[in-house]
């Protein structure tokens, strides 16, 4: 069978989208695996494991025909027509699209395939997603950014990977090393003995998400000076070169430890594999390093989002500010009369970060040392649960909104498996085990007594929320003899308000009523469509209400467990003590 | 230095010259149509800068080029592609292709006499062969700057933008053209240089469904 793979973003979303090509490889290890990317990016797509064939899709070519006015007027059209005839030929099995954009989404709907996986559009005004996942992704925009998944975590659910990235070694080897980037990083590397790495990714793709040459260099001052026993090195493309070369210059080190790294991207990957942390902003190198084994400091500068595109690997780090603006909009200006975000971050806070890495502080020293950064919010990668959960290392308050934000995702997450067939709610198996382990990580200070008492209330207001839903089924069930009546149908929208209200109201369901939003908001459509909407929303509603519920359970009954555990080991030792 | 007798074409008398390095030139009307110093160099240095769209364009692309000249530039072009790629040149200027065709090998040649219309051009099997594909069109702008109104016509009609030349290409296309609101498509007479955005504007509800507007719709989301 042949698989086609569509992404036609940028370098750094199409790095981003290995985790779920390795899904794709491991369901169909026979399959011949063509990954379709902007032309620009043919030769780095080489670089993810999986892939059999690389096409490049001609971008800038068409649009270059589009607004040119000395271009032939159809060339655009003629070379389409070709491409999509002839990627068509090809006779695809199934098609994912990555690209969740409109463009991408006409183009999959013209290139034939007996299965299709992401938006798909096909002229008639219906748009598929073939994929929970992918829907979701539609409407994730208006979630909070805690409660959204990592675009990553989206595309292994979408690629039916989820079964297998709960292994631990999922996440190794999603990039191909090549000889010649091997050469290219050997040579760079020879005679620096045992001395650990760090790398640094000074330049990013847009001034907003900059932290500037200033900042980089004092962070490299501080690191040389309180750990002699490391080498920097900075690195760049070989367009960067001259920049690269005035910053380790004027450096006010020794030369020998802060070094140009100009390489190729196959030079960078074997590169990342040998460095010990790379600090970066948001960049594809940031990915690139996502999908080795370098530790990732992540700064969240400008338009980045630490929640859906940030850094992806366990225990990578991601560093904001506490500038009430940030994250700002994509293609927002700045509106601030200096770049606050990134001026707030001291290179002070963010060597702080990194020295306990090359130190190999415990965790606990290293905790007590980030609770002391003022400047900075730094948040750590858990992936126990399965996909990306920021856990902020300054604060590990239990409250019963960020439990019960904690486990909406949770129950997003296995609702969307479920309907995709790929999660049985009769059967939670080792789900609760991780939800588990996660919520001991994200609440590492908090007694299991404590918790399994927020776990209980949990459950009380989550059944009462159950029930608003259940009257709510009742009166759609009426809605269903009398569509077309106006007045019935302004009553329903009206009671949807009510229980969007009431469900807000709800710490532990404030965060499953965001879907109603939608529906109180259309205005347009025709009775039939919104019914089906809102009888839609209100079995989603109750599907993450009754696995929610499910959890909260089997949670209670494991902290209770672990309280009994702990109370018998006390008694033990007790006993033994009175002996 | 002069080689050869001048001879009379029509109304162009033309003449062949060395050049310092020793290549012929033609004259056309007392004009050289490539360089008299070195034509060579010339015709490397724009086949040069050429070079990124020839190859992005693919290995089975047919290149076109306008503007035939004293084909130097056409033989420039040849050595950065492989042997098997089509090579079109395309002049109006009669004498031109006749000196290029006796010296460049493995090029179609065609002469193009504009006073025949749009439409005649069109109709020519060997230029319906390849227009109606995608090629990459390459315009020797020195050749274009010293030569007649004519050639910029003939890039008018390959460009299809203005009125006369965007329906002579829909003609070819029918299945764009019946996609068309004929009240929408009337309207194109007004507008100067067609656009992919005036073409959005054109299409009739009902062909929504067909494959030529999904097309349309993925170069419509570039200018977006």
């Amino acid at each position: 069978m042949k698989i086609l793979i569509v992404n036609l973003l940028r370098l750094g979303d199409v790095i981003a989208m290995a985790p779920a090509v390795k899904a794709i490889r491991c369901q169909y290890p026979e399959a011949d695996i063509h990954l379709l990317v902007n032309s620009n990016f043919t030769d780095a797509a080489q670089l993810i494991d999986g892939i059999d064939r690389v096409i490049g899709f001609e971008r800038d070519r068409l649009q270059a025909t589009c607004v040119e006015a000395d271009r032939p007027m159809f060339e655009g059209f003629d070379w389409l027509q070709n491409f999509v005839e002839s990627t068509s030929y090809e006779g695809y099995g199934a098609l994912y699209n990555f690209t969740h954009n409109r463009l991408s989404g006409w183009l999959c709907g013209l290139i034939e395939a007996k299965k299709k996986i992401g938006l798909v559009l096909d002229g008639s005004g219906a748009v598929s997603f073939g994929s929970s996942w992918f829907r979701h992704l539609n409407f994730q925009v208006d979630y909070d950014d805690e409660q959204s998944f990592n675009h990553t975590d989206i595309f292994i659910g979408a690629a039916g990977g989820w079964n297998l990235a709960l292994n631990p070694y999922y996440f190794d080897g999603l990039l191909r090393e090549s000889d010649s980037g091997r050469l290219e990083s050997k040579t760079l590397l020879s005679g620096n003995g045992s001395k650990k790495i760090v790398a640094l990714q000074i330049s990013t793709s847009d001034q907003k998400k900059e932290w500037g040459d200033e900042k980089f260099r004092a962070l490299a001052e501080i690191l040389l000076r309180r750990e002699p026993d490391v080498v920097i090195y900075v690195l760049g493309a070989p367009g960067e070169r001259a920049r690269i070369e005035e910053f380790c210059r004027s450096a006010e080190v020794d030369p020998e430890q802060i070094k140009p790294a100009i390489l190729s991207l196959a030079g960078v990957v074997s590169f990342l594999e040998e460095a010990d942390v790379l600090v970066t902003g948001d960049t594809s190198i940031k990915h690139l390093a996502a999908a080795g084994t370098t530790r990732v400091i992540e700064l969240i500068l400008g338009s980045a989002d630490a929640y859906r595109t940030g850094s992806w690997k366990s225990n990578d780090v991601i560093v904001t500010s506490r500038e009430l603006c940030a994250p700002c909009g994509h293609s927002e200006i700045c509106h601030r009369s200096s770049h606050a975000c990134a001026i707030s971050i001291s290179p002070e806070s963010i060597a702080q970060i990194v020295l306990p890495i090359l130190r190999s502080e415990s965790a606990v020293q290293y905790k007590a040392r980030i609770k002391t950064l003022k400047d900075v919010e730094v948040f750590k990668v858990d992936r126990s649960e399965g996909p990306v959960m920021l856990i902020p290392i300054q604060s590990s308050i239990l409250s019963d909104t960020s439990l019960a934000l904690c486990l909406e995702r949770s129950a997003r997450r296995l609702a969307l498996e479920f309907r995709d067939a790929r999660f049985d709610k009769m059967n939670f198996g080792s789900e609760i085990l991780n939800i588990k382990q996660a919520l001991i990580n994200r609440f590492d200070d908090v007694d299991p007594i404590e918790m399994r008492h927020a776990l209980s209330d949990g459950e009380i207001r989550i059944r009462h929320s159950e029930g608003v839903v259940q009257s709510m089924k009742i009166q759609l069930e009426r809605l269903k003899e009398s569509i077309q009546d106006p007045n019935r149908m302004r009553e329903m929208v009206a009671s949807v308000i009510v229980m969007r209200s009431r469900l807000q109201r709800n710490p532990w369901t404030r965060f499953i009523a965001e879907p109603l939003v939608q529906i109180i908001e259309d205005d347009r459509s025709a009775p039939f469509v919104k019914f089906r909407r809102i009888s839609d929303s209100v079995l989603d509603l109750e599907l993450r209400i009754e696995i929610g519920l499910k959890l909260i359970r089997g949670l209670e009954t494991e902290f209770e467990n672990e309280i009994e555990t702990v109370s018998n080991f006390k008694n033990k030792n007790s006993t033994g003590e009175n002996l | 230095m002069t080689v050869g007798a001048e001879v009379v074409h029509g109304s162009s008398p033309t003449a062949i010259e060395l050049s310092r390095s020793g290549s012929e030139v033609l004259i056309v009307g007392n004009l050289a149509t490539a360089s008299l110093v070195n034509p060579e160099r010339e015709a490397a240095q724009w086949a040069d800068a050429q070079a990124q769209r020839v190859r992005a364009a693919g290995a089975i692309e047919p290149i076109v080029i306008l503007g035939v000249g004293s084909g130097f530039h056409i033989s420039a072009i040849k050595k950065l592609i492989s042997k098997d790629r089509i090579v079109i040149a395309i002049d109006s200027c009669r004498e031109s292709i006749d000196f290029a065709s006796a010296r460049v090998e493995g090029v179609l040649f065609h002469h193009v006499n504009i006073e025949l219309g749009v439409d005649a051009f069109f109709a020519r099997s060997e230029i319906a062969s390849w227009i109606l594909g995608a090629y990459t069109l390459l315009r020797h702008k020195p050749t274009l700057s010293r030569s007649s109104v004519s050639i910029r016509i003939l890039d008018s009609w390959l460009v299809g933008r203005n009125p006369q030349s965007f329906l002579a290409q829909l003609k070819l296309r029918p299945e764009i053209a019946a996609g068309l609101n004929p009240t929408a498509a009337k309207r194109v007479a007004e507008i100067s240089l067609v656009s992919v955005r005036d073409l959005s504007k054109m299409w009739d509800i009902t062909s929504e469904l067909k494959v030529e507007r999904r097309l349309f719709r993925v170069l419509e989301e570039l200018i977006r």
